[in-house]
């Protein structure tokens, strides 16, 4: 396994939540980069390329769907996982747009793993 | 002070009312009164006008004093003719131009007494028999003078002075005897007419008495009668409304006390506990749905709130799990109690967000016989317990499956848990048995789910649908709660019966399809629990 690590970026205003899920993950052998919000998100997505993201729904700033919409005019390919803790009617259109998913809060290890096997 | 201008409010009513009804009184007995006041003058004119009527008014009384004095006038005549007679036939012979004077007016009085006995005759019957046969005696009388003198009469010129007084006595007689007769009517008349004159004032006194004595009891029982009854009428529409002021004040069992008569009244006080048990309905609902829309507002920030720090103490747990694995630290089964607490804490939360989700139905013609079939092969219930199924419906009705599977499955597996209490064994040998039937009801299908467990006690029975109640040691009380919003989404009424030591069984109503053919006119109707 002489592969690069895979890129994971973690988009989620709940900084505890982000940081405990990149810790998790960063156990498991990724390499995890941490967006406080949609538009942090697409900064960063501007600026590096990841290999998949995980992406909260409600945030501030700009919310989890906007912010995939608009990460998918920049980065077409890019694949990103929808997390959520609530069946948010405005999920649909990021669904029937391309994203993965979605997770729903509190997921499992194993959960975020098997879903990471298939897309990646 | 707002009590007191609520008495006088009902005093004034009362007053309002007992005048109505005094006012109806009066137009009835007004005029019986005025009837009673002519009556008492009327009676006594009749007595004035009686008591100015003498016997020498009665036609009897004027008609024999007639005969009596046609009578004396002819014995007058006849006794001059007699003795005028007597002086001719033993004296110069010149009276003989005074003798026929005589006779002539003895025939005058003759004729005269003939028509007073004529008048008598055609006297109307008397209605007293004495009285009758008296006026025939003087009839008969009268005649037999006229015969005697007409007797006398014809032995006059031959007959010698003692034959002539002889008869002249014998007319004497006759006329005496016709006087008693005379003088007998009049006395029978006189008391007659004296008892009548008594028998008539007792008659108008009574009658006075009467019109009197009725003028004053009927004013005293028009007044009383009028007061009793407006106090009859006002009694309960004053109750009826201080219940209702009371009803308005929020007090809904105001009117459960009120007495029901037979009358309109009675019809009124019906009416209104009839609406102030709808109004009761319709508050309860209120409540409910104001308590719902603000446990919905909250649940959805709440549950976004808790999953996020949920989802944190998961992962970093998972971390931990990750760096102590196979370094024998002892701490694999306290990273399992936290694991199943997540669990339970990310159920709670679905439950809330579940009850207080508003979601239309997507609903469609389902046979529910199949689909209770298919969906009790697909459950899973604990092997302690036997699922019986008695699906005889044959009826399609309108469901959203996906969110009617929670009905079915809430309300199986609170029989299943209720049945495997480790607190409760049953009494017998019974089987823990859960019966799940349906059975066409008219317009409607009836779906029971039916245990053999512990009961639920009457004190807690009419609670279980009230959100956030729960008779369970672990549970956030939402799960009938939501089963019932099911229900009457579903257009249906849910109900419960329970005996403990018995069991408990859910009925569910819901409306058929349109369009069966086998409708059975026989539809019970649930009342919602």
């Amino acid at each position: 396994m002489t592969s690069k690590p895979v890129r994971i970026m973690i988009v989620d205003d709940d900084q505890d939540l982000a940081e405990s899920l990149a810790d998790l993950l960063q156990v498991h052998g990724y390499d995890v980069d941490i967006a406080k919000d949609g538009q942090d998100a697409l900064e960063h997505a501007r600026a590096q390329d990841f290999d998949i993201t995980l992406m909260d729904v409600r945030m501030p700033v700009m919310n989890g769907v906007d912010s995939f919409l608009a990460i998918r005019k920049i980065k077409p390919q890019a694949r990103i996982v929808m997390m959520t803790g609530f069946k948010e009617p405005i999920l649909e259109r990021a669904i029937r747009a391309g994203a993965e998913g979605p997770l729903h809060k509190p997921f499992s290890v194993d959960d975020l793993l098997k879903l990471f096997e298939t897309i990646h | 002070m707002k009590s007191s201008q609520r008495n006088l409010l009902m005093k004034f009513d009362n007053a309002r009312i007992r005048n109505k009804v005094l006012a109806g009184l009066a137009a009835v007995v007004l005029p019986l009164i005025a009837v009673g006041v002519l009556t008492f003058f009327a009676s006594g004119s009749v007595q004035s006008d009686f008591d100015k009527l003498g016997l020498r008014d009665l036609p009897q009384y004027t008609m024999t004093d007639d005969v009596e004095v046609s009578t004396l006038h002819l014995l007058r005549s006849f006794s001059e003719l007699i003795s005028l007679t007597l002086a001719n036939r033993y004296g110069d012979g010149s009276a003989a131009v005074a003798v026929e004077k005589a006779r002539d007016d003895v025939a005058q009085a003759k004729a005269n007494l003939a028509k007073a006995i004529d008048s008598l005759a055609a006297l109307p019957n008397s209605s007293q028999p004495r009285e009758h046969s008296i006026i025939i005696e003087i009839r008969s009388g009268a005649l037999n003078v006229i015969l005697e003198i007409d007797s006398t009469i014809a032995i006059l010129d031959s007959g010698s002075p003692k034959q002539i007084f002889s008869r002249a006595a014998r007319v004497q007689q006759k006329a005496v005897r016709l006087n008693t007769w005379i003088d007998q009517l009049h006395a029978i008349s006189s008391t007659a007419l004296a008892t009548a004159n008594t028998t008539l004032g007792g008659t108008i006194g009574t009658l006075r008495a009467v019109a009197v004595g009725g003028c004053i009891l009927g004013l005293f029982i028009a007044l009383g009668g009028g007061l009793l009854t407006a106090n009859r009428i006002a009694r309960p529409i004053q109750s009826l409304r201080s219940a209702a002021e009371r009803l308005g004040d929020g007090d809904f069992a105001a009117l459960d006390s009120e007495r029901k008569t037979t009358d309109e009244i009675g019809d009124l006080i019906g009416a209104f506990q009839e609406t102030a048990r709808k109004l009761r309905e319709s508050q309860d609902k209120v409540t409910r749905n104001e308590r719902l829309s603000a446990l919905g507002q909250v649940a959805g920030s709440v549950s976004h709130e808790l999953r996020n720090p949920l989802g944190t103490i998961r992962h970093s747990m998972g971390m931990v799990r990750q760096m102590t694995a196979g370094k024998g630290l002892g701490v694999e089964r306290a990273l399992d109690r936290i694991d199943r607490s997540i669990e339970r804490c990310n159920a709670i939360v679905s439950d809330i967000l579940e009850f207080s989700r508003v979601q239309e139905l997507n609903r469609e013609a389902t046979a529910i016989d199949s689909w209770l079939d298919d969906m009790l092969d697909e459950h899973e219930v604990t092997p302690a317990v036997t699922v019986r199924r008695e699906l005889g419906s044959g009826a399609e009705v309108l469901l959203d499956c996906t969110r009617f599977r929670q009905v079915l499955v809430n309300l199986i597996d609170n029989a299943a848990q209720a049945m495997t209490d480790p607190e409760w064994a049953p009494g017998d040998e019974r089987q823990r048995t859960i019966t799940v039937r349906t059975v066409a009801a008219g317009p409607h299908v009836r779906l029971s789910v039916a245990d053999t467990g512990p009961g639920i006690p009457a004190d807690k029975l009419g609670k279980i649908f009230e959100p956030l109640f729960t008779t369970k040691a672990k549970g956030v009380g939402l799960g009938l709660p939501t089963v019932r919003k099911l229900v009457e989404q579903h257009g249906g009424t849910i109900d419960v019966e329970s005996t403990t030591g018995e069991g408990t069984t859910f009925t569910v109503w819901l409306p058929r399809q349109h369009g069966q053919a086998d409708l059975q006119p026989d539809a019970p109707i649930a009342a919602t629990a």
